[in-house]
């Protein structure tokens, strides 16, 4: 599905289409449930993705964009939706998982080889959980919503450099936790921008 | 893919971003149950004005406003007394949908948000999925829409006899009342009609043929009675609300519980 075939989806569903939005929640529920099963762990994440789609569609008469900003949109009504989960729970954010899975790591003599390929997408977003929420957040705007800085910069209420950097210090961080501090640099900073943009 | 070297970050971002799994999907249609109950909706919100009255559009208003009845039966009267139906006035008439859950979406959407925040799953769930999913399928409870019909009726001719003259003739003009004039066979008719209606309903206050859903009974008897409504409403809603989140548990089913 190019960018260009979900923008006309988008528009489509903004018109009561149900295929075309059956296009959408396909393209974006999978990005957005992984964001907030960082932003509120796995057990809880779904029912706030839900809670999230109920509010869109409540919201939908004012929504104008194509799929980028159908993406903001979206991620935006996910946070609230998720802090409010959080605070009414009387949880922080990001919590002590993804310990268990630096252990499995560290039994692990072949780092490079073994870590990652069983590195499945629950154990990466389990690690990514376990960076501060901000770093948390950036990085999965950025590299699994797809959104550039500027768009996570206004999903999170930040400038796009703080967004960059916050990214930036998370990579760094995973990258540490993952024994490669050698590949640092260029590599790991091309990283966000190779994925998506 | 395109970097020399092997990057564990890059690794762990792609596993981040892999592609979508059926796990993930597997609220899909629930959610577009969801969505095109929103739809509809929106729709029918800033349309009241459209609501001419072709019969089939009649029927689809009577059946909805039996289903307002359940829970906003009051607030109904109320709007339908002040002449003050929010969004009349402000359609855009392009044809799509007409005709589809009048009733209902004039007081839903405003009744879902402005509920406690405190529980926003229930919240979620109370987008009027299963109001709006009924209307569609008429035959689904046939015994809605020969209640609902003379009921909304007798309901309008209540909130226009609660005005003096004056703003009886004004109330006439709002388009809620455009199925009442139509009944009554003309605006000069129905202060006749709703006499009729009305006297009627007062010999034999409490309707003998009973359906599945007991909490309409009073709410469709005597709308007139606002002595305690939100009470009432309030309790048929969680009422509702606990049936429909078992129902969404249902549907979603969590990962836990195959």
């Amino acid at each position: 599905m190019s960018e260009g075939e979900l923008d006309e989806a988008v528009q489509q569903m903004l018109r009561g289409d149900e295929a075309a939005f059956r296009t959408v929640y396909r393209a974006v529920q999978p990005p957005l449930l992984r964001y907030l099963t960082v932003l509120v762990g796995p057990d809880d994440a779904e029912d706030v993705a839900s809670e999230t789609w109920g509010q869109a569609f409540r919201d939908l008469g004012r929504f104008h964009g194509d799929a980028d900003g159908f993406r903001g949109w979206i991620t935006t009504i996910g946070r609230h939706r998720g802090l409010d989960h959080l605070r009414a729970k009387g949880r922080r954010p990001t919590a002590d998982v993804g310990l268990e899975i630096l252990a499995e790591r560290a039994e692990s003599t072949d780092v490079l080889d073994e870590t990652l390929e069983l590195l499945g997408t629950e154990r990466a977003l389990a690690l990514i959980r376990t960076l501060p929420q901000d770093q948390a957040e950036a990085i999965m705007l950025r590299a699994v919503m797809g959104l550039d800085a500027k768009a996570a910069g206004q999903v999170l209420g930040k400038r796009p450099g703080a967004v960059r950097s916050a990214a930036h210090r998370g990579l760094k961080t995973l990258s540490q936790t993952l024994g490669q501090g050698a590949f640092l640099g260029s590599v790991t900073l091309s990283a966000l921008v190779t994925l998506r943009r | 893919m395109t970097q020399p070297l092997p990057d564990p970050i890059n690794e762990l971002l792609a596993a981040a971003s892999a592609p979508g799994t059926n796990a993930e999907l597997r609220r899909e249609d629930h959610t577009v149950m969801m969505f095109n109950a929103a739809h509809l909706a929106s729709l029918s919100a800033p349309r009241s004005e459209t609501m001419q009255t072709t019969p089939r559009r009649f029927a689809a208003k009577s059946l909805v406003a039996g289903i307002a009845a359940l829970t906003f039966a009051s607030a109904g009267i109320t709007m339908a007394a002040t002449g003050n139906l929010p969004g009349t006035g402000t359609g855009q008439g392009n044809g799509v949908g007409n005709g589809n859950g009048q009733g209902v979406v004039n007081a839903n959407p405003q009744a879902g948000l402005g509920e406690d925040t405190e529980s926003p799953t229930t919240d979620e769930t109370d987008v009027p999925t299963d109001e709006e999913t009924e209307p569609t399928d008429p035959t689904e409870d046939p015994t809605a829409t020969e209640e609902a019909t003379p009921a909304s009726l007798k309901g309008h001719c209540r909130a226009i006899s609660v005005g003096n003259k004056t703003e009886r003739g004004k109330a006439l003009e709002a388009p809620p009342f455009a199925d009442l004039i139509e009944a009554a066979g003309g605006i000069e008719n129905v202060e006749a009609y709703c006499a009729e209606l009305l006297g009627d309903d007062a010999v034999k206050p409490a309707k003998p043929e009973k359906t599945d859903k007991p909490a309409k009974a009073p709410n469709e008897n005597k709308p007139e009675n606002t002595g305690k409504p939100e009470k009432k409403d309030k309790k048929e809603k969680k009422a509702k609300k606990s049936k429909k989140d078992k129902k969404a548990k249902d549907r979603g089913g969590k990962p836990e519980q195959p």
